[in-house]
């Protein structure tokens, strides 16, 4: 009982979500996408999902996974289709938030949960954007994206991930939504 | 449990919401290009805003040019565009007529708005666009072309009043009407999502191509959405055989487009083609264009 209080979605703890996935969003775009890496560019809003999934459970993961997707999909410069990552970030976040792993320090087993994860939401994204709309997939490159997909999500979970649950665990409140 | 049973009704919903939405997207809904014009509107002037402050470290991260204010970057838009039309036109004497006419203002030539770049998408989905700090208050519409010093970069797609989105040449649903420079001869460029190569397909397959050759954009009717006679790269590799009709040759773009910055989005057409004035002009002094004033 005391450990799904603990998840609950309160006030301070849905500010706390707006606040970080928001950053994460942002982020994103003007920062992380910039970088020129090889490969695929470090998915930080990927692994934001992920992170709240795992502290916060599948139906909390599920609406943060949904929400963020969705912005993904709208906000410049996104010109894909609109509804592929807020189906395919919401449907993870749903199967992560069932993995039970200690979320508060950067264990093996965390990182791990969150590279793979992050691997099938990659995948998941360009097989729905290759039957939606892309032409031309240069499926070579497939293999190199879901590489480089995996070392940046795990480097990227040793930080965010602890963070999430430190703010998310602290930010505790009477008024339950 | 009871919040396990609720996840997974919840899961369902979301998943049909989202199939919705991916439906009436590509139906082409105006209900879905509001929902995205309103938020570009709203998270456009942030990322603006953050672009600007992240710049330096970007900037280092890309090793490219330093920021610059406003007319600096007019100075800059100006001289890269001058390298554009030096670097895709097959003589020089073509170069310097066009240069001629980008001087003449009011007579003829591009007129470029210069913006910068402040957000990129991701490279996952195989896409390639870049959201650019020029919207329709600076006279950006869509379907205008964007340049960036060494090349054609891809074309306006979504306006904002102080951000516009650009479709990146390297898209996976870009295609270009391009020409080989020289032989002239026509054909397809495709984006593959990869930010360094292409794929370019001629309609007559019979043509010898060697790496190397340089591709430039062909031109749409007024220039929109690609002027003409505009880099766009450099053939590297290729497949199939010479004569097989489905025969690609791979492009390395012209532009870095993983680290772009500065760009320029032509607003303005020359009201001669670069093409035409490849032609010797008969006289220095019946220069056609010339108004007298």
């Amino acid at each position: 009982m005391a450990a799904l209080v603990g998840r609950a979605l309160t006030l301070p703890r849905l500010i706390v979500v707006v606040v970080v996935v928001a950053s994460a969003l942002i982020l994103q775009v003007t920062v992380l996408n910039r970088l020129g890496l090889p490969g695929a560019t470090p998915a930080l809003v990927t692994v934001v999902v992920i992170g709240f999934a795992l502290v916060a459970g599948p139906l909390v993961g599920t609406i943060v996974g949904f929400g963020a997707g969705l912005a993904l999909d709208l906000m410049p410069p996104a010109i894909g289709t609109v509804g592929v990552t807020a189906g395919v970030f919401a449907v993870v976040a749903y199967f992560a938030g069932h993995v039970v792993v200690d979320h508060s320090k950067p264990d093996l087993l965390m990182v791990g949960a969150v590279a793979g994860f992050s691997v099938v939401a990659a995948l998941a994204v360009i097989l729905a954007s290759g039957f939606t709309g892309a032409t031309e997939i240069s499926w070579f490159a497939i293999p190199r994206i879901l590489l480089t997909e995996a070392i940046y999500s795990s480097v990227l979970a040793v930080g965010a991930v602890p963070l999430i649950s430190y703010l998310y665990r602290g930010a505790r409140d009477e008024v339950s939504l | 449990m009871r919040d396990e049973s609720r996840a997974r009704v919840l899961v369902i919903a979301l998943l049909l919401v989202s199939a919705s939405l991916i439906m009436l997207d590509i139906r082409g809904s105006a209900a879905v290009g509001g929902l995205r014009a309103l938020t570009g509107s709203i998270v456009g002037p942030i990322e603006s805003a953050i672009a600007a402050a992240a710049s330096p470290f970007v900037s280092m991260a890309q090793s490219v040019t330093s920021f610059g204010a406003v007319d600096e970057r007019e100075r800059i838009a100006t001289e890269e565009l001058q390298r554009v039309a030096g670097t895709s036109q097959e003589d020089k004497a073509v170069s310097e007529s066009l240069e001629k006419v980008l001087k003449t203002a009011g007579v003829g030539g591009y007129s470029v708005i210069p913006a910068r770049v402040v957000a990129y998408g991701s490279t996952q989905n195989f896409g390639g666009s870049i959201t650019i700090d020029a919207g329709s208050l600076d006279q950006i519409e869509t379907d205008m072309s964007v340049i960036s010093g060494d090349g054609l970069v891809g074309r306006v797609v979504q306006v904002t009043p102080t951000t516009s989105t650009v479709e990146l040449i390297t898209d996976s649903k870009s295609v270009v009407a391009a020409r080989i420079e020289g032989s002239r001869q026509a054909g397809a460029l495709s984006g593959t999502g990869s930010s360094n190569r292409m794929s370019l397909k001629l309609l007559d397959p019979t043509v010898s191509l060697k790496e190397g050759d340089k591709v430039v954009s062909f031109g749409s009717p007024d220039g929109r959405p690609y002027a003409p006679g505009l880099a766009l790269g450099a053939i590297v590799g290729f497949q199939g055989e010479q004569g097989q009709a489905d025969r690609i040759a791979f492009v390395q773009p012209a532009a870095a487009m993983s680290a772009l910055d500065v760009v320029g989005v032509i607003v303005q057409q020359s009201r001669t083609e670069p093409r035409d004035l490849q032609k010797p002009s008969p006289s220095p002094s019946s220069t056609p264009t010339e108004t007298p004033n």
